[in-house]
């Protein structure tokens, strides 16, 4: 490997995350602006006009915009995003708190979507033609155009309240003991799998018609049909040679949606009354904190400028094409 | 894959399954605890300081007292840390007898300088219920003994107890011996291990922000009860996920604020389900109707609109009959006046009225310059109603056009006068007297700009009198003089709905006289000890966390390596 | 290019389309939709606005789909949400679609700064959630479905504008853009004239599918009570159903169903674009 151009990537990339970061803090600042006096949306709407006046002065916003906007972002990098009104906390405080639980959600569900997803992929580009092949199409196909909420309420009713397998709210039950070690564990897991399972159906069902496309694509190249000729078996060929070319734009593609899990765990985390961050944008939305929500915002923003990068990386080191 | 792997994969599965099932369950202490859903934390555990709903709503009732509180079924004022008291007959002076051997959650005795303390902080500082109490015009309060208390007002006030009973207006009892020289404002309470201090039949146990909070029984509670060891309130905002958890046993009862019964349609009927439909306090439905403008400025319109809406429709449609259609004031409240009912339903009288009123019908059917502009919120089903009564009045040729809108932009219009008619629901009681601010002139909640120096002076006339006979006949007054302006269109008397799981829990009622077995809710005050901030308990430690991940990713990437190991062995 | 060059290119194209079974299933669904939504309100004998029956009636014969909460009929409330699900969507992917291609041919044609410049724009654009940012406008503006389009429109056009970016630097170097500069057109005139025809076709394929993409998020924004009451679409539907979905689940069932269909039949159009060898 090519320690040199790595360095240059690596630098390139540090570059563009910065100016990335800086347009996400950007955007969101002026949106705030946008949509209505700051001060009034910070305060919510059951201040009184002396409490706005309060807010005004405390987050300098009867200052000239530039003044402002230096202001915000300074004080966003030291991570000092505000008040939350909701909360009576630092917002900082209140997302990190629930940073972690929300992570357990998404990444799992991110990470069980992408390997399901890429391996049936490929197994179905293998049988293509047959049955296989096209009823997991079809099942993709209407997986992805469920709405994700509709299939959360849907496994909710079916396993939660007729099967009663798995508990439908919050992340540990509330019925005697809070337990130690490895129940605790346990417990939570159990809480976890229907929002997990939720989550990872429509994430699922994109990665495997991505990677459906991405195989029969390069199946036809002339590598290919060089590993054909050399007598390889046909799972080495599709699972090894053809998918370690194809996966390229999938993991392209992993990094956008990982960063933008926030979304759909959003839906999920509020049906199942899972304490994550996608429920605090819904409780703040609902309440109308504006520190809270512009602060996901930007976290959500950094979360996909991230895995992006993540994502970038990952493709530079793997692909001989991109580095050349 | 071979049959034999498929096998062990699934018999893991359902092992592992059923072994986290078993575990959730044997682990159940031998305890009881009702679990009930709400919509939101509260901020601080003081009802005293501000606007904080969970506090004021639930944790006001459940933790602390106040002086006297309100029997909802009979709209009466009941003793709660009072026994006792009487009012001078010119209801200048109010003598309260406290229950003797009260003691707070920390073990102080509880005594009438801990009553005195809060109400002088209260107003000294601003709480939440300060303008209540100023309003009542406090001169003093007198401590003459350990258990007795005399307020003393500089005017002739026959709602203080309300006032003082009251969900909003009311201060719960702080303890003075932890809040002395405190800023009690600022929330920190040290007694209890620095947890909140009440003298009500829960105390403080825990309160995980954002998930739940949990009370636990007072074994010294001076009423009878409680008889269940603990109370969670499991913070669900998503409301129809309430009932999957409820059928499925997760919690207990639905949030008894949520909404009425039309919002828990999927559990009328169910088997082991009971549904309670209650009022804390008279809410009414109201259309009101913007009397500066056209056409509403023109009395004979108004009253056609009294006639051409359906009240009992809108009741059956958007309320499922849950909600019973209203008159001027809500049948059965206090001093309801029998002869001051809304018009019935006529429509044969609503257009003669619309003709009347100078809208004759168009060729089209429409009658040209009757129409406007309907606003309303979203909740309380304000918005449904909106559509049936765009519906109604389509019969009878007048074309409305309806705008939902969120809270704040359409409380915003309401305030500024920006609007034709508004459906909104407000409180109108529990003593008559709250029905003032709809409708005296300048009233907070009299959008509509009806100004009647009548009714003006027939409210001053009622709130400071001592004669029962002239109050009844002034509040009389007023509601007939409401029926014959009708500048607002009283519609339904909202009612709550609570679902709960009678199955498992007996004798649970919802008015203090049937019992006390472990909570109510008449009082409501907003006022919270802000120590439970620092208390909250973060949900998921960071090394279960990684424990979780890791064993998450691990089962992804065992299948992966497992379907892939089955690929190469086919070769 | 001629009427009847269009014509004969028009025909050709269908039976291609026609083909492919995929695609031909999403066509034929889409217009059975669209043909339920326009002629619908003339035949069939219900309002999506009347009340005057007994609210959650299940389907029978008399309401087919059943009445919702209020009592008005269930299938005439969807034919309504046709019109506006199609409204939606088009409107969505169309301000994505012009924005997306503009900026990618413009990028991709020209070069230079000018292309480094477009493309950072596409990437910022990128990092956005879209659904976030839309509930987060959504909630600071206040609950107006063109608001709603607009935002959606402004964030999909990205994944078109990397489409249209990609084919036009590969046409850039074919022989009949080369023989137009030696005739000595001007730069712009090649563009509209000879590129952006080429490059539609899989930018045009994107639109549909993000048609089918708009109306999940309108779904969304629905379910959390951030869509526009004043509508009655699809999303509207679900919202006031679920609330009674084990007592009245046909309220929910068959506006999901519909949305479900509207999606599954707008991917498998834009695939079957995608598919097609001879270019639109």
């Amino acid at each position: 490997m090519n320690k040199r151009k790595l360095a240059v990537f690596l630098g390139k990339k540090v570059l563009t995350i910065s100016i990335m970061l800086f347009f996400a803090v950007f955007i969101t600042f002026f949106l705030m602006r946008v949509t209505g006096d700051p001060a009034e949306l910070i305060a919510g709407p059951l201040a009184k006009e002396a409490d706005i006046e309060r807010i005004r002065i405390e987050y300098g916003l009867d200052r000239p915009i530039y003044e402002q906007f230096v202001t915000y972002f300074t004080k966003v990098m030291t991570g000092d995003f505000g008040y939350s009104l909701k909360w009576g906390r630092p917002v900082f405080q209140v997302v990190t708190e629930r940073l972690g639980t929300s992570l357990t959600l998404s990444l799992s569900a991110q990470v069980i979507s992408l390997v399901f997803g890429v391996l049936l992929g490929t197994y179905s580009v293998k049988k293509r033609g047959k049955w296989q092949s096209e009823t997991s199409s079809i099942i993709s196909l209407v997986l992805y155009a469920t709405p994700v909420f509709l299939i959360a309420m849907i496994l909710m009713y079916v396993f939660g309240m007729y099967l009663r397998l798995f508990p439908i709210s919050g992340a540990v039950s509330l019925r005697g003991d809070p337990s130690q070690g490895i129940f605790y564990v346990l417990d939570v897991l159990w809480h976890a799998v229907l929002p997990i399972t939720a989550l990872s159906c429509w994430y699922g069902a994109i990665f495997f018609r991505v990677t459906r496309a991405s195989v029969s694509e390069v199946l036809n190249s002339n590598f290919m049909l060089v590993a054909r000729s050399k007598g390889i078996s046909e799972n080495t060929l599709y699972f090894k040679h053809a998918l370690r070319n194809a996966i390229l734009p999938v993991i392209a593609l992993a990094g956008l949606y990982m960063g933008s899990s926030f979304v759909g765990a959003l839906m999920t985390e509020t049906v199942f009354g899972w304490p994550g961050i996608g429920r605090l944008m819904y409780d703040s939305i609902l309440a109308r904190d504006a520190n809270v929500t512009s602060t996901i915002l930007i976290l959500g923003s950094l979360s996909v400028i991230v895995a992006s990068s993540i994502a970038d990386l990952i493709i530079f080191l793997l692909d001989p094409r991109v580095r050349s | 894959m071979s049959k034999k792997e498929i096998a062990v994969l699934v018999a893991v599965l359902v092992l592992t399954i059923a072994s986290m099932n078993l575990i959730s369950t044997t682990k159940a202490k031998q305890e009881i605890v009702f679990i009930t859903a709400t919509d939101q934390g509260p901020d601080t555990w003081n009802p005293n300081i501000k606007l904080d709903i969970a506090a004021i709503e639930e944790i006001a009732a459940d933790c602390y007292s106040k002086l006297v509180k309100i029997n909802p079924g009979t709209m009466t004022i009941i003793p709660d840390i009072a026994a006792s008291w009487e009012i001078s007959p010119d209801m200048k002076t109010y003598t309260f007898n406290l229950r003797h051997g009260v003691k707070w959650h920390d073990g102080v005795e509880f005594t009438s300088a801990d009553v005195k303390w809060t109400i002088d902080a209260v107003i000294r500082d601003n709480g939440f219920q300060a303008p209540s109490l100023k309003a009542a015009g406090i001169i003093n309060v007198e401590t003459p003994d350990a258990y007795t208390v005399v307020f003393n007002l500089n005017r002739t006030y026959n709602t203080f107890l309300w006032d003082l009973a009251g969900l909003y207006s009311g201060p719960v009892m702080l303890a003075k011996h932890v809040f002395e020289g405190t800023d009690w404002k600022a929330g920190n309470n040290s007694g209890n291990n620095g947890n909140p201090i009440g003298t009500g039949a829960f105390k403080y146990f825990e309160d995980v922000k954002g998930d739940h909070w949990t009370v636990v029984k007072n074994d010294d509670f001076y009423l009878e009860g409680p008889y269940i060891d603990k109370v969670t309130y499991k913070i669900t905002p998503y409301l129809p996920t309430e009932v999957p958890l409820l059928k499925a046993g997760e919690i207990d009862s639905t949030y008894e604020l949520a909404g009425a019964i039309s919002d828990l349609t999927d559990l009328i009927g169910q088997p082991g389900i009971s549904i309670v439909n209650y009022r804390v306090s008279p809410i009414q439905i109201a259309a009101q109707m913007n009397l500066r403008r056209a056409p509403f400025n023109n009395t004979n319109f108004r009253m056609a609109m009294a006639y051409a809406i359906n009240r009992d429709d809108i009741s059956k449609r958007v309320y499922l009959g849950g909600c019973p259609s209203t008159d001027v004031y809500v049948v059965n409240g206090s001093y309801y006046n029998p002869n001051a009912k809304n018009p019935p339903y006529n429509t044969t009288k609503a257009e003669e009225l619309l003709d009347a009123a100078g809208y004759p019908k168009g060729s089209d059917g429409w009658r040209a310059g009757a129409e406007f502009e309907l606003i309303s919120f979203r909740t309380m089903g304000t918005f449904d109603v909106t559509q049936v009564i765009k519906e109604q009045l389509a019969k009878v040729g007048v074309q409305v056009d309806v705008v939902g809108l969120d809270d704040v932009t359409a409380k915003a219009r309401s305030r500024a006068g920006n609007f034709d008619m508004t459906i909104q629901g407000g409180y109108c009681g529990p003593h008559f007297s709250a029905l003032a601010p709809h409708v005296v002139t300048g009233g907070a909640r009299n959008f509509m700009n009806y100004s009647n120096p009548e009714v003006d002076a027939l409210f001053a006339k009622a709130s400071s009198s001592t004669n029962e006979t002239e109050i009844r006949e002034s509040y009389y007054r007023i509601q007939e003089i409401l029926l014959e302006d009708m500048p607002r269109l009283a519609l339904v008397d909202y009612r709550l709905a609570v679902a709960y799981r009678a199955d498992r829990w007996k004798g649970l009622f919802f008015f203090p006289e049937m019992m006390n077995k472990y909570w109510e809710w008449q009082h409501f005050t907003a006022q919270s000890l802000s120590v439970a901030q620092e208390n909250g308990t973060p949900l998921i430690p960071t090394e279960y966390l990684i424990a979780i991940v890791v064993a998450v990713v691990a089962v992804a990437v065992a299948s992966g390596l497992v379907l892939i190991r089955r690929a190469h062995r086919k070769k | 290019m001629s009427s009847k060059e269009i014509l004969r290119r028009g025909k050709h194209l269908f039976l291609e389309f026609k083909k492919d079974t995929g695609a031909f299933v999403g066509f034929t669904g889409i217009c059975f939709i669209l043909i339920l939504g326009v002629v619908g309100p003339f035949f069939y004998p219900y309002s999506p606005n009347e009340q005057s029956f007994q609210g959650y009636l299940p389907p029978s014969v008399g309401h087919i789909m059943g009445t919702d909460n209020l009592g008005r009929d269930l299938l005439a409330r969807i034919i309504s949400g046709v019109k506006v699900a199609f409204y939606f969507s088009f409107l969505a992917a169309g301000i994505s679609l012009i924005a997306g291609l503009l900026i990618g041919s413009i990028g991709g044609f020209y070069g230079g700064w000018i292309d480094e410049v477009l493309s950072r724009v596409t990437d910022v654009t990128l990092t956005f959630p879209a659904l976030l940012l839309i509930i987060y406008i959504a909630s600071m503006l206040g609950r107006n479905m063109l608001i709603a389009i607009t935002v959606i429109g402004l964030t999909m056009w990205p994944s078109n504008a990397k489409v249209a970016r990609a084919q036009i630097l590969s046409l850039k170097q074919r022989e009949f853009v080369q023989a137009s500069r030696v005739l000595g057109m001007g730069n712009s005139r090649i563009l509209v004239l000879h590129i952006i025809p080429n490059i539609i076709s899989p930018v045009l394929a994107n639109s549909a599918l993000q048609m089918g993409y708009a109306i999940l998020i309108e779904a969304m924004l629905a379910f959390v009570g951030l869509g526009d009451l004043n509508v009655a679409t699809w999303g509207q539907l679900i919202y006031s159903g679920q609330s009674s979905l084990t007592s009245a689940p046909w309220i929910t069932f068959f506006p999901g169903v519909f949305i479900i269909c509207f999606v599954v039949f707008c991917n498998l159009v834009g695939e079957g674009i995608s598919k097609l060898r001879v270019k639109i």
